[in-house]
């Protein structure tokens, strides 16, 4: 399959990158490039019922109900670029 | 030049007041400022006063005093943790990793954070927003990614220990490509609490070194379970030493038909065909085997790790914390300016295709096929070790190479992975070891892949390989430890 431009703007918007026109063209090559890739594993004939989604062994950890450690206001608040005494500014999202 | 003793004899010296942690530490700084390989991106400023205030105190571990040089995507409190990226460029974290926390605790002394590819996504080093690192065999060649800076700075003998991370080969090839030991450990056997997070069921920490047994020493204080990662085990730890010196006659060896095809370097493929013959001449059983599906691992990772990847990096919106756009008008171009200037090529590449796979009715048609895919494999590895202890076979299809390859060749960087990628999807434990170089002087690495669980049988065979090759892996050719 071959990426058009429509494609890479969408892929893009689902990422949250904003592109330029030049970026757009690069990218419809090379993604076209590593979807050629992926697309081997559409062939492979497999049972398409038994699924493994992490090797982890382990099933229904649980964690004792407390706390041991709290962060600060002052440490969450660290590295927000964009903030007033207790709260993070954002531009405005309700109208 | 303290730092070239072997880790024993460091200990020997602390012991006996011969030496200080802070000698140690100064030399390790020192040895930062001669060499010019872009290692590092932040170097600790308080290493020094660290070891200053273990001068006194009583040697308890063998790590006591040790240095340790730290992968630039395992958070440090009070130490900038970039990723290698500038959209963490400003980012202080307030935690320490869980790694972080027990090196602490072993009274080891962070001397910095290394560098690596953005995000741990590339196989060179290239991609790192603060430039390559560059190879200490030759300066002209790649060290391999993405835990370039670790392989590099053991390497050349700057510190003697260094943690990298391992999504798709992160630590086996760099430390392949440099000439120097470094384990994959099995998923979920070192806590991925504070690791900044590429491919969630792949991602895994691990030790990098000048030999096996310091590696073993290294495993022995990361491993175990963490109440903060609930995909970290909970089997026992064991003492990943104890096997190191043991016979080995006993242990049956797989080699893969497709890791020596003719896609592999006939140079590589020789060298590992040498320390087979050893093993045969030692008695032990080695059998040449197909492991179906392995074939595919290379499209079923990028589904995975680029799928996941798209997940994870969604978190970098440019409020909470990292690269913040000035020009924006509102929320959405905030997010969106944001992270275009914030991250680099290759991870937008890879954020894309993993949004593709994700979306819609792709989800069922790209990324169900590779759980089921991932399942087959992960099975066809299970069945050989009913039969075989360990896997044995070439880390990568070649030794290091020029730079600039990457940019012109976006499958490059995933074809890096051929051998050791499918390791990850397994969830099992691997290890590369240095066998050898070509004749540029370029190191070859091995990979010996274990069992779930079985780190100290890999050390048993490494240990045992490297002490019958006797190779000198210094770069400036001096003292093997």
């Amino acid at each position: 399959m071959k990426f058009t431009k429509e494609e890479v703007e969408h892929v893009a918007n689902l990422a949250r990158l904003e592109l330029t026109d030049e970026e757009i063209k690069k990218y419809q090559l090379q993604l076209s490039d590593i979807l050629k890739e992926i697309d081997k594993i559409l062939k492979v004939d497999i049972k398409e019922d038994d699924i493994l989604i992490t090797t982890t062994k382990n099933s229904n950890v649980y964690i004792t109900d407390n706390y041991s450690e709290l962060l600060t206001k002052e440490e969450v608040l660290k590295n927000a670029n964009n903030k007033d005494l207790d709260y993070i500014i954002v531009p405005e999202v309700i109208e | 030049m303290n730092l070239n003793k072997s880790i024993k004899e460091i200990n020997e010296l602390l012991k006996k007041k011969v030496i200080k942690p802070s000698d140690l530490v100064k030399e390790a700084l020192e040895n930062i400022k001669k060499n010019n390989l872009n290692a590092f991106i932040t170097i600790n400023e308080n290493a020094l006063e660290e070891a200053y205030q273990l001068d006194d105190k009583p040697v308890d571990n063998i790590l006591f005093g040790i240095p340790i040089a730290i992968k630039d995507n395992i958070v440090t409190k009070d130490i900038k943790t970039s990723c290698a990226s500038l959209m963490l460029d400003n980012f202080i974290p307030i935690y320490d990793a869980t790694v972080i926390k027990k090196i602490k605790e072993k009274n080891m002394i962070i001397i910095g954070k290394t560098n690596m590819d953005e995000f741990a996504m590339g196989s060179s080093g290239e991609t790192s927003y603060y430039k390559p690192t560059l190879n200490p065999w030759n300066e002209n060649k790649v060290p391999g990614g993405s835990s370039s800076g670790s392989a590099c700075c053991v390497s050349s003998r700057m510190v003697p220990l260094a943690l990298g991370s391992d999504t798709g080969g992160s630590i086996r090839q760099p430390a392949s490509f440099c000439g120097v030991v470094g384990l994959k450990p099995t998923y979920g056997r070192i806590s991925r609490y504070g690791l900044i997070a590429f491919a969630s069921s792949l991602d895994v920490i691990g030790p990098i070194t000048r030999n096996v047994y310091e590696n073993a020493l290294l495993l022995n204080i990361l491993a175990g379970h963490d109440d903060n990662d609930y995909t970290s085990s909970f089997e026992d730890v064991l003492d990943y030493t104890s096997l190191i010196g043991k016979d080995v006659k006993n242990l049956k060896i797989a080699v893969p038909n497709y890791y020596m095809s003719e896609v592999i370097d006939e140079g590589v493929r020789n060298k590992v065909k040498e320390v087979l013959d050893i093993l045969k001449k030692e008695g032990l059983q080695v059998d040449y085997i197909d492991i179906p599906y392995l074939e595919y691992s290379i499209p079923l990772y990028q589904v995975i790790a680029l799928g996941e990847c798209s997940s994870n990096l969604a978190r970098f919106d440019g409020i909470k914390y990292g690269h913040q756009t000035s020009n924006y008008t509102d929320i959405t171009s905030l997010y969106k300016r944001s992270r275009q200037e914030g991250f680099g090529d290759e991870v937008k590449r890879r954020i894309m295709i993993g949004s593709y796979v994700l979306s819609g009715k792709n989800a069922d048609i790209y990324y169900h096929k590779a759980l089921c895919l991932r399942k087959q494999l992960t099975n066809s590895f299970e069945d050989v070790f009913k039969k075989y202890d360990l896997i044995i076979g070439p880390t990568n299809t070649n030794v290091a190479y020029d730079f600039n390859k990457i940019s012109s060749d976006v499958l490059k960087s995933f074809y890096d992975d051929l051998l050791t990628n499918p390791v990850n999807l397994a969830g099992l434990p691997s290890l590369s070891l240095p066998i050898g170089f070509n004749v540029e002087k370029l190191p070859i690495g091995m990979q010996i892949i274990g069992n779930y669980y079985k780190e100290d049988v890999i050390y048993q065979l490494a240990s045992f390989i490297e002490d019958k090759l006797k190779l000198n892996l210094d770069p400036k050719g001096g003292i093997k430890c």
